[in-house]
């Protein structure tokens, strides 16, 4: 296949992965759109050393951490941001992780299945529309920080839900 | 680990995905994680939960229960959004491919059309398919495509004849001139020309995704998309066809018609009615760029801001910056133009996820004429105190500058040809849910 043909289909699949890992690595800053372009530029300028017979998407994460470690050094003064040593070790165990991400995510699918119909409801209005659960707070009279507890509870029965799945799907370490 | 045991990781880890999270707190989730191996692994899980809820936007459609009654349709918003990323993707190639295969302006083919004046994200592609950079006002060029990226970005070109054309972004166009005579193809975007008397049996021909449009001599503007063309004429006549069924209308001047795909449209010349001077745009209708999100539980719909590439001004810039839209413009089904009156002003609604500078412009068409100015600047929306990132901002036409000096200095008198609403590099959330044009005496 053409090579500007295939680091565009590779992208286009794995640009997703890329971008949740760097939302990992620095989840309260604005940057990650920024760092995103970096990776995709840095990417295609060694795409001639990208083995093809090898899986895109860890060798594409080498590249995002090079960008997440620059990106560090800019950020010395920041409070909201991990130290050298806790990204370190926060890589490496992504790195274990990352060939798991779609399985999980189809674990994530049946596990909403399971959620009933007020749980649905939460998660929808959270994930769905900006601003709903405040305006779903006012309409129903349930205070804000009650929406938000019941969510926390709804991802700690999801993240139960997904590891039992992929436990019973023969996973041993999820 | 039992889930129990997460309870204290997990309120921080709530905080920290809810934007709550306060510096102690992400001090105190820095000492859980580090060394901790589970904690680590309790972080990635919530935080990769977190995303995959983000990506895949649980919206009432895809709360489809499938095939064994167990499961949830998730790939709504993935797929739309690995259909951007891939568009992205593509862009970014062509802007690296850009800087790899410049090459100076056409030498050795006829040159049909000149530039005389471009601004913002321009760019061109000649024969055989290679970007052009280092372009200059008074370039001539032989055919080739113009791609005017941004919505605050635009060039207008001359044929030899005198025939004016003046693209407006987001437009792609491509330009040729042959024996049988000029040819344009507006694949999107929006064209005003002016065009000079052509030579009998060689009218110019303009063809959209939707429509075939001849001209021997006359002023008109158009717009086109995947799915219709719409086309004012302001002075002589043009022949249109719709493609869908082949059948033709005679468009004379003062009149607009609309060539759409699917057939059930009226499809006849009506002449323009008599300008307004308020405006309530009609998001759902009146997009050029943007994504139409429907309401639901009493909340209006929105656009949400389509991410583009600026890759630069004909290609000089080598860091592609994305440009994140929303672009809309008058498209009553009556043709009916919007003037800009004096002490009138533009209300624009809508929400962010955060306070940061957004960008608010609108290009003019003199009135039952050309596209005639552009009209621009940035405001910093704070957001301290709105409900839920919610934005509204009133903006006098007066307090626009005009985006070049060759531009009128205030857009009053002209009539309102498109809006945009645009943040640059990061993707904020920007939702717009209404869009206003208020006179004075309202």
């Amino acid at each position: 296949m053409d090579p500007t043909a295939e680091f565009v289909r590779l992208w286009t699949r794995h640009q997703a992965e890329v971008k949740r890992y760097l939302f990992m690595m620095m989840p309260r800053t604005t940057d990650v759109g920024e760092l995103l372009q970096e990776v995709s530029v840095r990417i295609w300028e060694k795409w001639d050393q990208f083995d093809q017979e090898r899986p895109f998407v860890p060798w594409a994460l080498k590249f995002a951490w090079f960008e997440v470690q620059k990106w560090r050094q800019r950020q010395a003064r920041e409070k909201l941001v991990f130290s050298d040593g806790l990204l370190e070790q926060l890589n490496a165990v992504y790195e274990n992780e990352v060939s798991l991400v779609e399985t999980r995510r189809r674990a994530l699918e049946v596990c909403l299945g399971k959620l009933n119909g007020q749980e649905r409801k939460w998660v929808q209005l959270r994930y769905s529309k900006h601003g709903a659960v405040k305006q779903e707070a006012e309409r129903t009279g349930v205070s804000m920080h009650k929406l938000y507890y019941a969510l926390e509870k709804i991802r700690a029965r999801l993240l139960a839900c997904i590891g039992e799945t992929m436990r019973q799907e023969g996973w041993s370490d999820a | 680990m039992p889930d129990a045991d997460h309870g204290q990781l997990d309120q921080l880890l709530t905080r920290l995905v809810d934007k709550t999270i306060t510096v102690e707190e992400f001090a105190a989730l820095e000492v859980q994680l580090d060394g901790d191996a589970h904690a680590q692994k309790r972080y990635l899980h919530y935080l990769g939960l977190h995303a995959d809820l983000l990506e895949t936007a649980v919206t009432p459609e895809s709360w489809t229960v499938q095939g064994r009654g167990d499961g949830v349709h998730l790939d709504r918003k993935r797929r739309t959004t690995a259909w951007l990323s891939g568009a992205a993707a593509a862009l970014v190639l062509l802007g690296l491919s850009g800087v790899l295969f410049l090459r100076a302006p056409d030498a050795g083919f006829a040159s049909i059309v000149r530039i005389v004046e471009w601004n913002g994200a321009v760019r061109w592609t000649g024969d055989g398919g290679r970007p052009i950079s280092g372009l200059k006002v008074g370039d001539e060029l032989a055919g080739g495509t113009l791609e005017v990226g941004a919505a605050d970005s635009w060039a207008e070109l001359t044929f030899d004849d005198g025939t004016k054309v003046w693209a407006s972004g987001p437009a792609i166009v491509t330009f040729s001139e042959g024996p049988e005579g000029k040819r344009i193809d507006l694949r999107q975007g929006e064209l005003s020309l002016d065009v000079a008397p052509q030579p009998s049996g060689r009218p110019l021909l303009l063809q959209t995704p939707s429509a075939e449009v001849e001209v021997l001599g006359t002023q008109f503007n158009v717009t086109a998309d995947d799915s219709a063309t719409r086309l004012a004429v302001h002075e002589g006549l043009v022949r249109v066809t719709r493609l869908a069924d082949g059948k033709t209308r005679d468009v004379p001047a003062d009149h607009h018609v609309v060539a759409a795909l699917e057939r059930e449209t009226d499809f006849d010349a009506l002449p323009r009615g008599e300008s307004v001077k308020s405006w309530k745009c009609d998001l759902q209708h009146d997009v050029r760029q943007g994504h139409w999100l429907p309401g639901g539980g009493g909340s209006p719909g929105s656009l949400r801001a389509e991410t583009h590439l600026f890759r630069g001004d004909f290609g000089e810039r080598k860091d592609p910056v994305l440009l994140h839209s929303v672009v809309v413009r008058p498209s009553g089904s009556n043709g009916t133009p919007v003037l800009l009156t004096e002490g009138a002003r533009l209300r624009v609604v809508g929400r962010l996820e955060r306070s940061c500078a957004v960008s608010f412009g609108f290009g003019t068409h003199r009135v039952r004429g050309a596209l005639s100015g552009k009209y621009a600047l940035s405001r910093k929306i704070e957001l301290a105190g709105q409900e839920e990132g919610k934005f509204e901002i009133e903006l006098y036409l007066d307090d626009i500058p005009r985006m070049k000096e060759s531009f009128s200095e205030s857009p009053v008198g002209q009539e309102l040809g498109w809006m945009w609403i645009q943040t640059v590099r990061e993707d904020i959330g920007l939702e717009v849910t209404s869009v206003e044009l208020i006179s004075k005496q309202e």
